[in-house]
Formats: structure tokens, sequence, C-alpha cells
């Protein structure tokens, strides 16, 4: 145990010096865009993984990382803030809207909460498409500033933003790795189990989904700011409920057993339909089959399949 | 007011679908919303292209609806043993593939489907489209047809026998995959009249499953999962108040308005005004 311990953490500690000197021996543009969109989606992925860990998915994560975004956007543009104090505020936006949410809509379970969350994301796109005059409306908020100094990201360049959505992906995933591998973490791993078996043995169920939808709801907001100031346009048009889709496949395909599974699922599951160009309506049928199959094949997704394939290959 | 009435009845009938499904077998069906949408659509090739009547169309797309919900049945949830949660995530998946698949057949224009009763009728003052009666009074009947068949036939006892215990009915002799089975079908039928009646008040597109699926849900979560009753009064309730806010301030903020009243029924009754726990 201990030493599979040591070697993953050498592994990991090799992978972000790697991505670290990336830009040095990379310097593509396209590519370094690429990698980007890979971090925001890893961000979602984790936060998303967080609150799956008691079984629960929460399809209104989109929903969070719009109020992230416009705020973000709200605060930079008509309000003239730098991006290094909308990024925190964004993320405790997202936070505090998801705290009353989250109250009332963990009083239901199962299939019932996704509901819930599902039609909570398409309130948040319909009330900021409906209120045009600070929100944009349908057509959104263009020209977000970028983070400054702006002679940095704001160039062609985008290696000052890679390293920025990097340092982000990092601090997300440490952080929601201490949380999972915590006191507080096992708790939720035990009310996966079973609600009532959790309780019979002390746990504060409702309490502790509560914390935990508000901290995914939290990163949510923090991908949402990346979004804005990477893209500089936001609109009702990108956080969707089929973007909360595309994150859950990326878990159900990565697999839910442990951290590493969303984060492969986003890395491959962004990498793959860039590499064949599958765009638009054809990437949403890719989608669809994608989730099919795995949820039919591999229902532990790929970090399960080679767990399984290692240990069968450790026992012959 | 009126015709807010009738788009909440048609979200009614899918919403009994939705409900029937939940009640038997305890799976909440993501593809119901896309057999809304290829109904309506098979409706539109036979009755539009090919220039058949109507009464060869409806039966025709029943007929497709049943067969992709029995298909989805037989390959993807009873491979997943009806489990809930699961059953769910890949009914997205296949609701996101055969809906793109319709935008590459069908293409994104809306198309329309003439109304089986042209004309417009005055009733105490206001004018509606008969086209907007019909497709209430079929609703209307349909819900009642619904809950006679569930309460007074063999078949629908039977139902009725699995839903409340799955057990007891197979050792009362009753097989529940043969009972799935007509639920599926009954249900998709359910969708495939429900896409029609939209169709022919809407316009027919792509994406039309996905607003009346989104609104069943509210529905049959207000009404409480598995109950007919719920869902027929929570259709109607939700119909007046869309067509109330519609009227007051704008058809956008209806979705909104649904919302609410669905937290503030979680507030109050999680379970639903008719529902049971899970």
């Amino acid at each position: 145990m201990m030493s599979s311990n040591r070697t993953t953490r050498l592994t990991v500690s090799l992978l972000i010096v790697a991505l670290l000197a990336l830009p040095l021996a990379m310097h593509n543009q396209y590519f370094l865009h690429v990698m980007i969109v890979i971090g925001i989606n890893v961000i979602m992925a984790v936060s998303m993984w967080l609150l799956g860990i008691t079984g629960l998915i929460s399809f209104g994560q989109a929903g969070f990382m719009f109020i992230g975004a416009m705020t973000t956007a709200l605060l930079t543009k008509n309000a003239g803030w730098p991006f290094w104090f909308a990024l925190p505020l964004s993320a405790v936006a997202a936070g505090l809207v998801s705290a009353p949410v989250g109250r009332l809509s963990l009083r239901v379970k199962g299939v019932y909460f996704f509901l819930v969350t599902l039609a909570f994301g398409q309130v948040v796109a319909g009330v900021f498409a409906y209120f045009e005059d600070p929100f944009g409306g349908w057509y959104g908020i263009r020209n977000i500033p970028p983070p400054q100094p702006a002679a940095l990201f704001g160039t062609l360049d985008k290696a000052a933003f890679y390293y920025l959505a990097l340092g982000l992906v990092v601090l997300t995933c440490w952080i929601i790795h201490r949380i999972s591998r915590s006191w507080f973490g096992t708790v939720l791993w035990s009310i996966r189990e079973g609600d009532l078996l959790a309780s019979s043995i002390g746990v504060d169920v409702p309490g502790s989904k509560l914390v935990a939808f508000i901290v995914s709801a939290f990163f949510a907001g923090a991908a949402g700011s990346l979004y804005a100031a990477y893209f500089g346009y936001i609109s009702p048009l990108v956080f969707t409920f089929e973007y909360s889709v595309n994150v859950l496949v990326y878990i159900v395909v990565g697999g839910f057993a442990s951290m590493a599974g969303p984060i492969v699922g986003a890395v491959v599951l962004t990498l793959v339909p860039e590499l064949f160009r599958v765009t638009g309506k054809y990437q949403m049928m890719a989608f669809g089959l994608i989730m099919v199959g795995s949820m039919m094949l591999m229902p532990q997704g790929i970090i399960g399949a080679w767990q399984q394939l290692t240990t069968r290959r450790g026992r012959a | 007011m009126l015709s807010g009435l009738v788009t909440g009845l048609i979200y009614m009938l899918i919403a009994l679908g939705v409900t029937l499904l939940f009640g038997i077998m305890r799976v909440v069906n993501f593809v119901h919303g896309e057999l809304v949408m290829l109904s309506a659509f098979a409706i539109w090739f036979i009755g539009v292209n090919e220039g058949l009547t109507i009464w060869v169309a409806l039966p025709v797309a029943i007929a497709v609806a049943a067969g992709i919900a029995v298909a989805c049945q037989k390959l993807l949830f009873k491979p997943l043993q009806y489990d809930i949660l699961n059953c769910f995530i890949v009914g997205i998946g296949a609701s996101f593939a055969i809906r793109s698949a319709a935008w590459a057949i069908f293409g994104p224009e809306p198309q329309a489907i003439p109304a089986m009763l042209p004309g417009v009728i005055k009733l105490g003052g206001v004018f509606m489209a008969k086209q907007r009666l019909l497709a209430a009074g079929v609703c209307v009947v349909l819900a009642i047809a619904l809950y006679l068949f569930l309460h007074f036939t063999r078949p629908g006892k039977a139902m009725r026998a699995v839903e409340q215990d799955r057990e007891a009915a197979l050792l009362m002799g009753i097989n529940p995959e043969s009972v799935y089975v007509s639920a599926f079908i009954i249900s998709a039928a359910l969708a495939a009249v429900g896409g029609a009646m939209l169709g022919s008040v809407f316009g027919v597109d792509p994406e039309m499953g996905s607003e009346p699926l989104l609104k069943s849900f509210i529905i049959v979560q207000i009404g409480g999962m598995g109950s007919i009753a719920g869902t027929v009064i929570a259709g109607l309730f939700i119909g007046v108040a869309d067509s109330l806010t519609g009227t007051l301030l704008g058809g956008e903020l209806a979705f909104i308005i649904d919302f609410a009243i669905l937290m503030l029924i979680l507030i109050i009754r999680p379970r639903g005004l008719f529902g049971y726990d899970v």
C-alpha cells in the first residue's frame, strides 16, 4: 500500500513537471488552446465527481458555472475590477446560490434530485436570457477583459493563460483530493452505501450532502470565471443542460471509483472530438453513443477497466 | 388563457407516459421526449410528404414510437436491470443520439402538420382554433381511458399488481416482463398522440421533444411520481399557471414560475401531491 502510494505521488509530480514544461516543447497556439479547454473541463468534472461520491449527480453544474462566469463578466467588464478579485468572488457567488438551492433540492433523493437540479440549470439560463439589461439576454456578454496584466494574458500568445489554467486545475484537484480522502470524504463514501445505513452510524446525511453540493458549486463557479476570462464571451447557449451532461459523460467514461476517473474522462473526451474534428450535431451524437456504450459495456469506466485488467494480470 | 390550458393538457398527456413507466417499473424514461419528436416527424413525413391522411399517419407514428420504446427497453433498460440511476443516464445518452440523428436527417427547419380540423370556433366571445379544441378533447379522453384501463380491465389490473408488488404478482401468474413491454407500448402511444397534437399546434422540429419532457418531469414531480390523478391535476395546474404568467409577464418567464412552484412543493411536500416515498 505504502509503495503504491509513493508511485502515485511520483507519477503525479512527474506529470505536473511535464505539463509545466509543455509550452516550452510545443509552442503551438491551437494545442495550448485545447489544453486550456481540457483544464476547464477537468475542473468541472472533478467538481461534479465530489458530489457524485454520495451517489448524487447535479445536472445543474452548468448553471453554477454560468453564475460564476456571469459574476466575472459583470465585475471585470462593467465594474472594472481586476480578474484576480473576480475569480474568488465568482466561486463564492456560485457557492452562495447553491446553499438555498441545495437545501431545498436535497430534500428529495436519487432521480428526483436529478430532475430538480436539471430544472435549476434551465432556470439559471432562463433568468440570464430573460433580463437583457445586466445579463445581455440571449446574445450574452462580449468583450470580457482578460486577466491583468493584459500585456501577458491579452496577447495572442496563450502560454500565460495555459499556466493560469494549469495552476487552477492543480489547486482544484489537490483540494478535492484532500477532501475525498479526509474524514469528511469517508462520510461521503458512506452515504453512497445508503442514506439510512449512513445515518444509523451517526452520519449527518443531509448536512454532508449539502456541504459537498456547495463545494462542488464553488469550483464550478471558478471554472465559469476562467471560461469567461479566457473566451471573453458568454451566453446562455454555452452553459446548457447538454454541457452538464457532457461533464457527466466524462465521469461515466472515466469511472466513479477514484478522482483519476473524471480527469482521464475529461482529457480523453475533450481530445478525441478535437482529433477527429467532430463538431456540432455529430458531437452530440458521438457523446450520446459513447455514454450508452460505456454504461452498457464498461460500467466501471476506463479506470475501473484498467484496475480490473492490472489486478487480473497480477493474480495470474 | 384557454390556449394555455390546451398546451397544459398536451403536456399532461406526455407526462402520463412518464408517470406510468415510473409507477410500474421505477424507470424515468429520458427517451420519452424523443418519442414525441419522432412520432411528430413520422406524421409529417407520411401525412405531408407522402400525402396520405392522418388516419394512416397516426397509427404508423404510434408503431414507430412503440418500436423504439420497446427497443430501448430490451437493449438498454433490461440489461441494466431497471436500475433507476443507470437507466436515467443511459436514457440521456440515447436521447442525445436520437435527437442529433433527427437533426442530421430532417434538418433544423421547423415543419408544419396541417390541422386535422381547420377553422375557428367562437366560444363565449373568444375565438379558438378547432384544432386546439380537438387536441384538448383527445387529451381528456385518453387520460380517462388510461384510468379506466388501469382500474377495470385485466391487463390494467395486472399492471397495477406489478406496480404494487412485483414478486406477489409473479406468484399470481403475472409475467412482469410482458407487463413491462405493454407499459412501454402504452407510454409510447401516449407520447405519439402527444407528438401529433403538439406538432399540429406548434410545428415539428428536432428540438420539440425536450421542452415537453422537461415540463412533464416538473408536472410528474409536482403531482407525485407514479400517480395518474396527481399528473392530471398538476398538468392542468401548470397549464393554467403558464398561461397566466404568459399573459401577465411574457412567455419566457413561465418556466421560471414552474420551477418556483416545484420548489414550493418540495418545501411543503417533497413526495409531490399524490406520490409515495422512494
